[in-house]
């Protein structure tokens, strides 16, 4: 049987109504966490189950929160809802779709950490889930879940919407907060991190939105039964977007450990017929393509890294045969020259001179000694020598695309392509 | 809030206050939080760098002081490359700056900032002195390996009135942007665009309009952003650096002039923390246009038949020696002399005219060091401890704009009470206090508590106000800071151009040391103020006037005394730069030489005499103020003195005048009270003869409160007379909510401004007559 937490009930029900949210047990965790359990308790339920940060990177969030300075100075908390990266909209579903399940996290945290205020970064284009989640915001503070002196109790909490102006960059913890305080979205420097310097100079955590909706499900059934779930060191479940040369592209939420090929063959109803897999992005634009013989790694953190991939925000990219990899990592070098913020310099320039190359590449105009070039450039790029980490995505993708289909790239030099390509998926 | 999930174990003790590493293989020792470029740089070895600069933040942006790093807290995974400026050093940490990695890493930076740069330094006034030329040379890969198409985008836009941007030479260092920022605390130039789309612009497509503009120049490591003066006007390797002082205000900024062959093409910053910090303000890197406009007197002028007509120096300098000598003669002006002209000045009117009717005071009459009325004086880089400031009616930015840079930063940290009627500190957080000018007083007496509980209080003051504001002052005990009204008014007190002073601070009447250095017997009686002066030769009791580097017609609170002074005085000597209003007046006018155009010393703000060099010639037929005094001594049989009297063991005060000289009214019925305030390009001194600050020259300008205007059917921008004591002048209204209501706000030095008397009536210019003028 598969397990849902977060997208239980979502199929059938209108969980945007507060009233049915309730109906379904929603805000009991925040009852129970504010009935009886101290800030500490909440925290040490999290601990135990083991929870990972779902944005990317899957880092412990409790380590995160652990890391905050005990100074007296208030603390902030911003839910990342910024979800940009292409072929990723799990995140978009929860925020238009269970925008109560996010607030009650949020709450939770806030409780367990001793928060000031949270402030929900959501991307410039979420119009829709931005109108959703403000009026749900505002249903609750009715109802006295949010604002002062919460279900009674002595937690006091607000709960800020804020919808960016579209930019990608701003999906990094440290562009957040500069764009939330009202500058450029521009990574900053770290050390020092956010949860020592933050929002306003203030500690805060970032968390990504569905990271945040699972700790009603923690505070409610205890981290124990979360960390029960799926393998010891991922536990839980994670909802994957899959899109592409699928026959029922969606977002699938699959207990940790579910092998991929079960996503995609299972879930998302398989290729089309006649058609064979060529490669996966697994995580959107910025992790390492996954060929077909890793097709039976197990969806999970660690599983991911040992086949030099990673899982990030599961926003998995399906491409068949009449998917070109050049054609394709034309159009990932021409997204991160578009979204680069400019601030240094081997992004600013690199990702721009990627993507000339790759366009002379992919119509036509290749020369000798291109393929040699992209692989100068990602060295240029990659290897942690951006200020932030969107250079060495931009560069990810890309190396693995070389190492895995060279010879296509290769051939791109002399003006011609193997793939026979039709039509492309990804536009 | 007290809980912290699982704070850990803390550290028990506080680490040690150094770190030892090595650079290149030698050790070193650090202070805990050194960033490596500072450290590298320390042990002089060499580090490419962009955005990195010594007085602004780190960003990590260019990437390009990329060194080799190993060992803690990166030990598990061996040498990596990072950026110099965003690491500190730790402890047994080994830096590499020339290993083949760091090598690497910076030639792909270097490559990366030239693909899309116009390569165009032959005609690129940074050539020669340019980081990107430099440290390609250094660090650069020999050849590009760049093969597509460069981004096309403007060259030589108009930033505002000193700056031009050419888009393609910037590589986005953003030091500019960060100087606007952090230094400034304004936002004149500011990003736009994203990626490698991303330009530098004015926050709005406006003009720059800040007065800080040209450190942009200095700052920008590459040839993006440059000047309108100095554009294409030498070649680095042409120019000759000569160091000297900025004499556009009393600050005394220092700074470099660069000149190629006689011509002076630039002004460069001449870094001095205790005075400038650095920087410099637009007017005193611009403002050096006057060693060659074409109005500079060239020749001395004697009146025949009732004109100035051109004579010798001979021929002049018997006439004023004649006119002088004929009967009681007084002196006005020398807040622009050198230090030793000064004392030549002083000398001169106590031995050759036998007068202490001597004022250097010929605007408001205040005082220069606050010794003269019994204080105790700061240093300005007390701004940067200091937990309390009051700014009593001055304004930094107009009078001496570099230090309201400091106080800028002093209010992001410190309380300052900016009290007066006119709001002065626009750019950072403050306490505005607004009151007319007659309540200072009982307002600053107000904050003596809060002076009494301050651990480091200041006062800054540019001393008008009269001697009841100054015994306010004197009662909060606080050091205070005087922005003197002319560049060295404090070495012409400290020479003793006032009529109760002699020099070194002796009071006229005990001054046994002076004549002793002089060998000759003094005047013993105080002499007459300015006002006292004018009051004099306007009234026949005086035969002559002396006038040095002063325009009391534009530059008297009471122009309408000064007018009828001039006109009363039967014989008037002027002395300076440019025919102006007073010397049009004249029977003899001295041509001088300015300030950039001979040597000597000036003493600043704080007393600190500073050398200054002669760096430019000036016109052939003028003479510099201490020659032209050392001819008229002679004239007069006087042999000035060499050596400098001694300083008085206790500094004599000086008289105060009643409100400094000021008149203020304050506003009754449809009256307004009119107040006479510096700003920056008004044409105080050279400013208004300078053709480098012709576009930023401020005229007309009438402040006003926006509450009641309506009322008068006054709008920002609207032609207005102002109505008073007998005359009219026109203006351009500016709405000012930081002006007290009821008052309005003309700059002081602006012509006429003088003459209106008190109390002013503004009328809206009927549209018809506006076109009409027009």
């Amino acid at each position: 049987m598969i397990r849902k937490l977060l997208t239980e009930g979502m199929d059938t029900h209108d969980l945007t109504r507060l009233d049915v949210y309730r109906g379904r047990g929603g805000y009991a965790a925040l009852a129970k966490a504010l009935g009886g359990m101290s800030p500490e308790d909440v925290f040490n339920e999290v601990k135990t189950s083991n929870l990972r940060g779902r944005g990317g990177a899957g880092a412990g969030a409790a380590f995160k929160w652990s890391t905050l300075p005990n100074d007296g100075r208030p603390r902030y908390l911003i839910l990342n809802g910024d979800e940009s990266e292409p072929g990723s909209f799990s995140g978009r579903m929860l925020i238009e779709r269970n925008p109560h399940r996010i607030i009650e996290g949020a709450l939770l945290a806030a409780y367990a950490c001793g928060m000031a205020k949270t402030f929900v970064y959501l991307r410039g284009e979420f119009y829709e889930g931005y109108a959703i989640l403000k009026r749900a915001v505002e249903m609750a503070r009715d109802a006295g879940l949010v604002g002062e002196r919460i279900l009674g109790s002595g937690f006091s909490h607000e709960i800020v919407v804020h919808r960016g102006a579209g930019a990608y960059i701003c999906g990094e913890e440290t562009a957040i907060m500069e764009s939330l305080e009202g500058k450029r979205g521009h990574p900053r420097t770290k050390p020092p991190f956010p949860t020592a310097a933050g929002l306003y100079g203030m500690p805060t955590v970032i968390n990504n939105v569905e990271t945040i909706a699972n700790l009603p499900g923690i505070v409610e059934n205890g981290g124990a039964w979360f960390a029960a779930i799926g393998p010891e060191k991922s536990p839980g479940t994670k909802i994957c977007s899959v899109s592409g040369r699928v026959r029922r592209p969606g977002n699938y939420e699959i207990e940790m450990g579910t092998p991929l090929r079960e996503l995609i063959e299972e879930h998302a109803g398989g290729l089309e017929p006649g058609h064979e897999l060529q490669f996966i992005l697994p995580a959107g634009a910025s992790s390492a393509l996954i060929q077909p013989k890793d097709l039976d790694v197990s969806l999970d953190f660690d599983s991911m890294m040992a086949i030099r991939s990673m899982l990030g925000s599961a926003g998995m990219l399906v491409c068949d045969e009449r998917d070109c990899p050049v054609h394709v990592a034309y159009l990932g070098a021409r997204f991160y020259h578009h979204e680069s913020c400019g601030k240094c310099t081997p992004c600013r320039e690199g990702t721009g001179w990627t993507e000339k190359v790759l366009y002379r590449m992919e119509h036509g105009q290749g020369r000798p000694g291109d393929t040699e070039r992209l692989e100068q450039l990602c060295q240029g790029i990659g290897g942690r020598k951006c200020l932030c980490l969107l250079g060495d995505f931009s560069v990810t993708y890309l190396q693995s695309a070389l190492r895995a289909f060279r010879d296509a790239f290769v051939a791109h030099e002399h003006g011609s392509c193997p793939m026979a390509r039709q039509e492309v998926a990804i536009r | 809030m007290s809980s912290n999930p699982s704070a850990g174990p803390q550290a028990p003790a506080a680490p040690p206050s150094t770190v030892s590493c090595t650079i290149d293989g030698k050790p070193y020792t650090f202070p805990r939080g050194t960033l490596i470029v500072d450290a590298v740089r320390q042990v002089g070895r060499p580090i490419p760098y962009y955005c990195y600069h010594p007085r602004l933040e780190p960003v990590g942006a260019c990437r390009v002081c990329m060194v080799q790093v190993e060992g803690p807290p990166v030990a598990t995974r061996g040498p990596i490359v990072t950026t110099g400026c965003t690491t500190p050093v730790f402890e047994g940490l080994k830096i590499e700056t020339m290993s083949d990695p760091a090598k690497l890493a910076r030639q792909q930076v270097l490559e990366f900032l030239l693909i899309n740069h116009p390569l165009d330094c032959p005609v690129c006034d940074k050539g020669g002195e340019c980081d990107l030329q430099d440290f390609t040379l250094a660090y650069g890969p020999g050849k590009s390996q760049f093969a597509e198409q460069k981004i096309l985008r403007h060259k030589a836009e108009d930033l505002g009135p000193f700056l031009v941007l050419d888009q393609e030479r910037c590589i986005l260092c953003q030091r500019c942007v960060r100087y606007e920022n952090e230094v400034l605390h304004e936002q004149n130039l500011v990003l736009k665009e994203r990626g490698d789309r991303t330009v530098i612009d004015t926050g709005a497509g406006e003009p720059y309009a800040g007065y800080f503009s040209g450190n942009n120049t200095e700052l920008c490591p590459v040839g993006a952003l440059t000047s309108h003066t100095y554009r294409f006007k030498a070649r680095p390797w042409d120019v000759r650096p000569v160091p000297s002082v900025c004499q556009g205000c009393s600050l005394g900024c220092n700074l470099t002039v660069n000149l190629r062959g006689p011509k002076i093409v630039r002004l460069l910053w001449r870094e001095n923390q205790a005075v400038d910090a650095g920087w410099l303000c637009d007017r005193g890197r611009y403002g050096f246009g006057h060693t060659l406009a074409e109005q500079r007197l060239a020749t001395p002028l004697v009146r025949r038949d009732g004109e100035l007509r051109a004579a010798t120096w001979e021929e002049a300098l018997s006439a004023a020696a004649a006119g002088l000598t004929a009967g009681p003669a007084a002196v006005l002006g020398g807040g622009r002399l050198t230090d030793e002209e000064s004392l030549a000045l002083s000398q001169l009117a106590r031995l050759g005219l036998r007068t202490n009717d001597v004022d250097w005071r010929v605007g408001y009459q205040g005082f220069a060091a606050p010794a003269a009325i019994g204080l105790s004086e700061a240093a300005i880089t007390d701004l940067d401890r200091s937990d309390l400031v009051l700014l009593l009616d001055t304004s930094p930015l107009e009078e001496a704009p570099v230090l309201d840079i400091r106080l800028r930063r002093t209010a992001r940290r410190a309380t300052v009470i900016d009290l007066g009627p006119v709001r002065n500190l626009r750019h950072a957080a403050s306490r505005r206090v607004a009151c007319a000018p007659d309540e200072l007083a009982r307002r600053v007496a107000e904050l003596a508590p809060e002076f009494a509980a301050a651990q480091s209080p200041l006062v800054i003051w540019n001393g008008r106000g009269g001697p009841a504001l100054a015994e306010a002052v004197a009662a909060l005990g606080a050091p205070l800071l005087v922005v003197g009204e002319f560049a060295n008014a404090r070495g012409a007190e400290a020479a003793g151009l006032a009529p109760d002073l002699l020099p070194g601070y002796h009071a006229v009447g005990a001054g046994a040391e002076v004549a002793a250095v002089w060998g000759a017997e003094l005047p013993r009686e105080p002499g007459r103020d300015a006002a006292g002066i004018l009051n004099a030769a306007a009234s026949g009791d005086l035969q002559a006037l002396y006038v040095v580097g002063a325009n009391p017609l534009r530059s008297f609170p009471d122009g309408e005394l000064a007018d009828r002074a001039l006109d009363a005085v039967p014989f008037l000597v002027v002395q300076d730069l440019f025919l102006t209003e007073t010397a049009q007046r004249a029977d003899v006018v001295l041509p001088a030489l300015g300030a950039l155009e001979k040597a000597g010393h000036t003493s600043n703000l704080v007393g600190q005499s500073q050398p200054v060099a002669r760096a430019v010639a000036g016109p052939a037929g003028a003479l510099a103020d201490g020659m032209i005094l050392r001819r008229l001594a002679a004239a007069l049989n006087v042999t000035l003195a060499d050596q400098a009297p001694p300083e008085a063991e206790t500094p004599a005060r000086v008289r105060l005048p009643e409100a400094g000289g000021e008149r203020p009214g304050g506003g009754s019925g449809e009256e307004l009270g009119l107040l006479l305030r510096p700003r920056l390009f008004a044409g105080g001194g050279t400013a208004a003869f300078d053709p480098n600050l012709e576009p930023v020259h401020v005229a007309g300008e009438v402040r006003l409160n926006p509450e009641g205007t309506d009322r008068l059917g006054l709008q920002e921008g609207a032609a207005v007379h102002l109505h008073g004591a007998g005359t009219t002048v026109r203006g351009t209204v500016r709405l000012d909510a930081g002006v007290l209501p009821g008052w309005v706000v003309l700059a002081a030095h602006d012509f006429g401004g003088n003459r209106l008397g008190p109390r002013v009536r503004v009328t809206a210019v009927p549209a018809a007559a506006g076109v009409a003028a027009r």
